[in-house]
């Protein structure tokens, strides 16, 4: 591996809302996602993840509110990087779909309910790859049979409505892994479906990594999905990154209180493989992103909290050791117990 | 920007409602005085601030009373209607069933109907006049009133604190009138409102067809078909009375948009 | 499917039926009576008039005058106009062609001015232009159509002299193409202009509604161009609604053909229905209050099918 193929630095979204206060909903958000890397985020709703992932696909409400920072490097084959938080739209349409491309948590509702299947799948091929429409659909039955639909011949003229939802899905990633992206974002792809579907879903996306070698964000609430498939986590707490560390160093010795609180019902990582086990719900709400407490955003909920220490200052986020990362001042004492 | 449109609408019915109850008492003319001699006055001549008519009446003082005629009967009308559509609407929406089947199959059939066929049809009843137009309009508004009220109502009906208001054994009379009803009274206010400004139309249509207000008493429906006849020597007596429809409607069309906002503002937003 | 159009077309023979009783009630009802014409010419006597209205069938409880008119409906006997003797289908097809060219015109019009507006919106939410549209939109709505009417006929007729304020050819003279748009733009435009707001408010609204859609993420995603989002997704998807509004227009469109005609003099069946109103000539309002009842059913099965065919997803239930 040369180097990773997305760097995020200092990711900063901000909604301004007509009257009321702006949401900072990511603050300053840096990872690097190598290649054929699989890195998963992870964190209790509305800390940021998805309006991470649709950051870096440009794919925020476009109006005058929206205000994003940062820096995203992204980096094709035998190419010199590029931000894409500084593309320009047409630029950015040539990215999206063919060199990174996104799957969504709901598939009853991300597909079009009136264009067939094949029609979905045949546009992304003919727009990205000059296909003519004769073989894009010939190409979409062969996507279709590679996500492990049976029939694929008659799939393609079906319509949504005409699938269940672990069917949409596997749709959904036909037409993401159509024209053999370096990056897939898969934004909660398994919540909405069924538990054995789920699993079938995370086989597929595993088995397909390891065909086609591209990397993968995978943004879940599930921790037994994330020790499956990661081999890294990020954490996010209300839009930051307070953790990123190897999946086994995550899983095994997190630095964060907030981390070791998420993961401490499963405390290892093959206990957690075992169990699959959701996120433990943790007492206290996430803050409002419009008034943040001052400090350590986590403090109010944390049960190492050291007044004048954790509510004076945010944290940076700094080395504990090689590729394991904490937002934490008082990361060390804690971890000597 | 809701918001500025509902209070610009205010505005505007506020200071027109204003002026067609002050004004006619300050101005020296009777609506229905005539003056030969002063006949199709332009506007700004002299003391006819907006001129005169075919046979000298002063056309301000006309339209601020027929303007105030329309009001009274949009308002009337509203009343009206808004009372017959909670009544059926709030039965069906809590019965639910056949009467609710019924009710719909009537509503459905008024619809069939091109409004202004019914309007007209109905009007041949009654003695033209006020009155009668109220009436009519309220039959015809009432529907929409009724749908809203039904939707509404049945909507609640399912939601907890109905349940359990009709578990502790309370009468259908208390929790149709002390639970659900108020529940809505958004939803109706915006339908009502709505409701003037429609029956303001309403009244402008049937008089300008010759079967609402008869001359000589004015109204701004009238008004545009007495107007219809002299466009040549004075198209002013047909352009003011509309820009009064026009202000009255709107400020109140304002009103309604702005208040289901307030009222929805998951709908709001998206229209 | 065969199930709800059977349902549909049950519900639809009970809508009639009580159009035609509350419209047979409704007119026969009124006070008036259709004999005043005869009544006023010199040397009628009673007995005249009694057999007159003998022969129009008014001598006979009110009941058995319905059932005889019902069974002539059913089997293409609407009558004959107590004006002229003529049958009601007759005159009404005399007078459809003029009407149906108005508002078909009218409809034309507002569908394509009131999209675009709608469509141009939704893509602008927010913006100035959007919030232009919306104003407008409230404020076609909010003036009777008649005054436009009045205003257009005392600006373009009289004072500029363009075009004619009424008729729908020039009085005596032959018939030429060129002469018979110039009698149409007027009143077409005036019609267009209701509808053309709430198409616009309507379009407005179902477009704004597909965007907020997951499917449209989707396509974004997808890196296809705004022009392929814009046409294969969005307006595929809006055009669903908008094909509703199509069917629920007509009851709308005649309202306002019915005073369109009124302003412009125009020869068509709403003028038709309010000299029958007029005259009391019950066999031709009836028979205008039937069609038009007729006619605006079809339009909503119509709207159905045009319906099922254009969603894959009633498609798909039907297989
Ligand atoms: N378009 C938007 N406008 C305003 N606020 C938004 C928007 N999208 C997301 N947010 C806010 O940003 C925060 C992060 O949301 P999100 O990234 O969706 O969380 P999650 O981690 O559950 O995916 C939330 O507080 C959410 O309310
Ligand atoms: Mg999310």
């Amino acid at each position: 591996m040369s180097g990773p193929i997305l760097s995020v630095r200092k990711l900063a979204v901000t909604f301004a809302q007509g009257g009321g206060p702006d949401i900072p909903a990511v603050e300053g958000a840096s990872f690097d996602v190598g290649a054929g890397e699989t890195v998963a985020i992870v964190g209790e709703s509305s800390s940021g993840k998805s309006v991470t992932a649709m950051a870096l696909l440009g794919l925020l409400p476009a109006g005058a509110g929206t205000v994003v920072s940062g820096q995203a490097l992204f980096r094709r084959d035998g190419e010199n990087a590029v931000d894409l938080l500084a593309l320009p739209d047409r630029a950015m349409r040539a990215i999206r779909g063919r060199d990174i491309s996104m799957v969504f948590q709901d598939p009853m509702t991300s597909l079009n309910p009136v264009l067939t299947i094949g029609e979905q799948i045949a546009e992304v091929l003919m727009t990205h790859d000059g296909l003519t429409r004769r073989q894009a659909q010939a190409m979409a039955i062969e996507m279709l049979a590679r996500v492990g639909l049976r029939d694929p011949g008659q799939i393609v003229a079906h319509y949504p409505g005409q699938l269940s939802g672990g069917m949409r899905q596997r749709v959904m990633i036909a037409i993401a892994l159509a024209c053999r992206p370096r990056l897939l974002i898969a934004d909660e792809p398994t919540t909405a479906l069924d538990v054995t579907v789920q699993a079938q879903i995370l086989a597929l996306l595993r088995g397909l990594q390891a065909e086609m070698g591209m990397a993968i964000i995978f943004i879940t609430h599930n921790i037994g999905v994330v020790a499956q498939v990661a081999d890294r986590i990020v954490v996010m707490y209300s839009g930051q990154v307070v953790e990123n560390a190897p999946v086994r160093d995550a899983l095994d010795s997190p630095l964060m209180p907030y981390s070791r609180v998420l993961f401490r019902t499963v405390p290892t990582y093959d206990a957690v493989l075992a169990r699959r086990q959701r996120l433990p719900t943790i007492p206290g709400h996430v803050p409002d992103p419009r008034h943040r407490p001052q400090g350590c955003t986590f403090h109010p909920r944390c049960a190492h909290f050291r007044p004048g220490v954790c509510d004076g200052f945010r944290p940076s986020l700094e080395s504990a050791r090689s590729g394991h990362e904490v937002r934490c001042v008082r990361w060390e004492e804690i971890a000597r117990g | 920007m809701k918001i500025r449109t509902a209070s610009t609408g205010m505005v505007m019915v506020v200071v027109l409602a204003f002026a067609c109850v002050v004004l006619p008492l300050l101005l020296p003319f009777d609506p229905l005085e005539i003056d030969l001699h002063h006949r199709f006055l332009p506007p700004l001549s002299g003391s006819h601030v907006l001129g005169t008519d075919e046979i000298g009446r002063d056309t301000l003082v006309r339209l601020l009373v027929g303007a105030r005629t329309s009001l009274l009967i949009g308002l009337s009308a509203m009343a009206l209607s808004t009372l017959t559509g909670c009544l059926t609407g709030g039965l069906t929406g809590f019965y639910g069933g056949w009467t609710r089947r019924v009710l719909m199959r009537i509503v459905d059939s008024v619809l069939c109907f091109p409004t202004i066929f019914l309007l007209l049809t109905l009007a041949s009843f009654g003695q033209p006049g006020a009155l009668t137009i109220v009436g009519i309009v309220s039959l015809v508004a009432w529907m929409e009133v009724s749908r809203v009220v039904d939707g509404q109502v049945r909507a609640l009906r399912g939601r907890e604190f109905v349940v359990a208001v009709e578990a502790m054994g309370a009468s259908a009379a208390h929790m149709l009138l002390r639970e659900l009803l108020p529940n809505i009274t958004g939803a109706i206010i915006v339908v009502s409102t709505l409701n003037v400004a429609r029956a303001i139309l309403m009244e402008a249509y049937v008089s300008y067809l010759g079967n609402g207000i008869q001359p000589p008493q004015p109204s701004l429906g009238a008004m545009l078909n007495d107007a219809q006849e002299y466009l040549r020597p004075d198209p002013w007596l047909a352009i003011l009375p509309g820009l009064v429809i026009a202000v009255a409607v709107i400020g109140l069309n304002f009103i309604g948009d702005g208040l289901r906002v307030a009222v929805d503002p998951r709908q709001g937003r998206r229209a | 499917m065969t199930d709800t159009f059977v349902s549909r077309l049950a519900r639809m023979v009970v809508t009639l039926a009580i159009v035609s009783v509350t419209g047979f009630l409704l007119l026969h009802l009124a006070p008036g009576d259709p004999l005043a014409q005869f009544a006023l010419s010199p040397g009628m006597t009673e007995t005249q008039l009694g057999m007159i209205r003998h022969q129009m069938g008014l001598d006979v409880p009110l009941p058995v005058q319905y059932l005889v008119w019902v069974k002539g409906l059913l089997f293409g006997d609407w009558g004959r106009s107590f004006r002229d003797h003529q049958p009601v289908l007759t005159i009404i097809f005399g007078h459809l062609g003029a009407t149906l060219e108005l508002a078909g015109t009218a409809s034309l019009l507002a569908t394509w001015a009131g999209a675009s507006m709608g469509v141009y919106g939704a893509f602008r939410q927010g913006s100035r232009g959007d919030t232009m549209m919306t104003i407008l939109s409230v404020v076609l709505l909010s003036i009777p159509t008649f005054w436009f009417g009045l205003v257009f006929i005392s600006l373009f007729s009289v004072r500029l002299g363009w075009l004619p304020s009424g008729n729908i050819h020039t009085v005596g003279g032959a018939f030429s193409p060129g002469d018979y748009l110039r009698h149409l733009f007027l009143p077409a435009i005036v019609l267009a202009l209701g509808s053309t707001a709430i198409w616009s408010r309507y379009t407005r609204n179902a477009v704004a509604e597909v965007l907020g859609q997951d499917y449209i993420r989707t396509a974004r995603a997808k890196g296809l161009s705004p022009r392929r989002i814009r046409y294969r997704h969005v307006l595929r998807n809006a055009l669903l609604p908008m094909i509703t509004l199509a069917g629920l227009q007509f009851p709308t469109l005649l309202s306002g053909a019915l005073v369109t005609e009124t302003v412009f003099t125009w020869p068509g069946i709403g003028r038709l229905f309010l000299d029958s109103l007029e005259y009391r000539d019950y066999p031709v309002a009836m028979g205008i209050l039937m069609f038009s009842a007729v006619l605006a059913t079809f339009g909503s099965i119509l709207t159905d099918a045009l319906y099922a065919v254009a969603d894959p997803r009633l498609r798909v239930s039907r297989q």
